[in-house]
């Protein structure tokens, strides 16, 4: 960490720079504080280390030309993004998604948000020092990122989703490989749980640490955990059901101290309800496993669009596009999904051509970043870390 | 680029509409595509008054900006600046936008109501230009400070001096 002491000041008031290169920062965050001994009086964040001018950029190239691009505004959740843009379309140009793509598509953004928290919760325990949970956390990662990758092709750019579907169906054998892992994974969520939460280290530097009230947590816009551990009921999957969340029954997790440790015991016991809605969705995905639909569909073959096994709610593809000539009538949308760090939302404005006239992305790391300042305002420097990590934050979802 | 293009149907005020129009906000409703969301366009000097109706009111308690967006305009001469907001307690969405000159864009600033909106307009101002007025520190958010020009602006790329090699 640079520090630098101001020659000119008289009082022992440091101003010190912390980042933009920074392990903890978890990307290229730079914070300017003013510290007293070791209490932070006031400190500022700059951000823009990251921009890549993801707007811009849409505003130049048709719409399947932007979304390889779509998967990196955060790439540790990159199904969000893509399911999140596929939306905005789909309701702008008014196309049907058939079931069985909402259902993969739902599979794949849980498997998503369980490897996301994942990192979550590796970084968090990072940040103060606990190298081991890194390697237990990372142990499990890989293990849903080879699912992800047998579908998809790509580690963490997924690039699957298409506009009404996605790109192919599951890989034969697929549908059993997850239902194993959904079943051993509450075995390792647990394994953390007994390493974590009665760590004596962890308690003290998180209990009461960076509290978040409800209200004024709404006031600085923060969404997705971080404010249902303030006991705020904010699940869009929930309140407003998007895709085939209405038919998945799950739990919505509430916390209610606020604290940086509730935030991580909210995301743990997210995971546990992730793997649960996973199998769920495999028992009620239209069709089935591939390998029995395939052959289901070569005994029936009547083609018709209310049959069970040749349907349209059994393909994945609902309308296949010419990805030169897709033009979405003039109108916009907003649409939102519920990420693993808040709201995200895609505003898209089309006016009839084959290029969006404005994207517009809202993250939800965007205003936790915002609220850093307020959060660790009077607090001691080295709570930065453990207040930080708990917002779950990742920077170029901050600056896009 | 209008909304309404291929609606024949007459636009008329719903629920949240008509409640603005009774407290003396002059609305004009605008189609959303998928005609979920209600969207109007408002007065901008009626901006903060609308904003603290919403707000305030216990029937629609928009007590979360989700996003300020700015959409530039150019064949209006108009810039935007769109408001999403959403209720944490009944969880309706309304879309509210106020117009403002391309020349000299001026909006009146809403971080008294929600203090998200500070990061919200700060970086509309730095990509499309749109000053908030009263706004606690307008200066530019994403882009480095000595940045010439708003990029988002639809005719970015012709008034950048340093671009000028791209016309080679």
């Amino acid at each position: 960490m640079e520090q630098t002491i101001m020659k000119d000041f008289n009082t022992d008031t440091l101003t010190i720079n912390v980042g933009p290169q920074h392990p903890s920062t978890h990307g290229v965050l730079r914070l300017k504080m003013n510290i007293e001994g070791e209490i932070i009086l006031e400190s500022e964040a700059i951000i823009g280390y990251l921009h890549r001018g993801k707007e811009k950029l849409a505003e130049s190239r048709p719409y399947f030309n932007y979304l390889p691009m779509v998967d990196r505004v955060d790439y540790v959740s990159s199904a969000f993004c893509l399911s999140c843009f596929c939306y905005a379309v789909e309701r702008l140009a008014k196309l049907k998604v058939p079931k069985r793509a909402e259902y993969i598509r739902l599979i794949l953004m849980e498997l998503n948000r369980i490897a996301s928290h994942l990192i979550f919760v590796s970084s968090f325990l990072l940040d103060m020092g606990a190298t081991s949970i890194l390697f237990y956390c990372f142990r499990d990662r890989e293990k849903i990122l080879k699912l992800l990758e047998e579908v998809t092709g790509a580690r963490m750019m997924y690039n699957y989703f298409r506009f009404s579907g996605v790109k192919e169906d599951l890989p034969h054998g697929w549908c059993d490989k997850v239902k194993e892992l959904c079943d051993e994974l509450p075995k390792y969520f647990a394994e953390y749980e007994a390493i974590i939460n009665k760590n004596p280290i962890v308690i003290a530097r998180t209990v009461n640490q960076g509290i978040i009230t409800a209200e004024e947590g709404i006031n600085y816009g923060i969404t997705g955990p971080n404010i249902r551990a303030s006991g705020v009921n904010l699940d869009l999957r929930k309140t407003n059901p998007y895709s085939v969340y209405r038919e998945v029954p799950f739990e919505v997790i509430l916390g209610n101290k606020g604290d940086a440790l509730e935030r991580y015991k909210v995301r743990v016991k997210e995971m546990y309800e992730s793997a649960e809605m996973i199998k769920k969705a495999l028992e009620l995905l239209p069709g089935g496993p591939t390998e029995h639909l395939e052959e289901k569909r070569n005994q029936c073959g009547c083609k018709k669009e209310d049959c069970e096994v040749c349907g349209f709610d059994t393909q994945v593809l609902g309308e296949k596009i010419n990805p030169i000539a897709f033009k979405p009538p003039a109108g916009e949308i907003m649409a939102d999904v519920e990420a693993p760090r808040g709201i995200l939302s895609c505003y898209v404005i089309s006016d009839g051509t084959n290029k969006p006239y404005r994207v517009k992305w809202r993250t939800g790391s965007f205003s936790s970043v915002q609220y850093l300042p307020a959060l660790i305002k009077g607090h001691m420097f080295a709570d930065v870390m453990p207040i930080f990590g708990s917002l779950d934050v990742v920077l170029p979802e901050v600056d896009r | 680029m209008s909304n309404d293009d291929n609606n024949n149907t007459p636009l008329t005020l719903k629920k949240i509409g008509l409640f603005l129009k009774e407290n003396g906000v002059s609305v004009q409703p605008l189609q959303e595509s998928a005609n979920v969301v209600e969207t109007f366009l408002i007065e901008t000097k009626q901006l903060i008054k609308t904003c603290e109706l919403l707000k305030n009111n216990k029937d629609m308690k928009f007590d979360l900006l989700v996003s300020i967006s700015g959409v530039d305009k150019p064949d209006e001469n108009s810039i935007e600046s769109v408001y999403h907001l959403f209720s944490t307690e009944y969880h309706h969405k309304v879309v509210v936008k106020a117009k403002a000159p391309r020349d000299n864009p001026v909006v009146p600033s809403v971080t008294n109501l929600w203090i998200t909106a500070d990061w919200h307009e700060r970086e509309t101002f730095d990509l499309l230009g749109i000053k908030y007025d009263n706004h606690p520190n307008m200066k530019r958010l994403l882009m480095p400070d000595d940045w010439i020009g708003y990029p988002l602006r639809k005719d970015y790329i012709e008034n950048d001096e340093r671009l000028i090699w791209n016309k080679r």
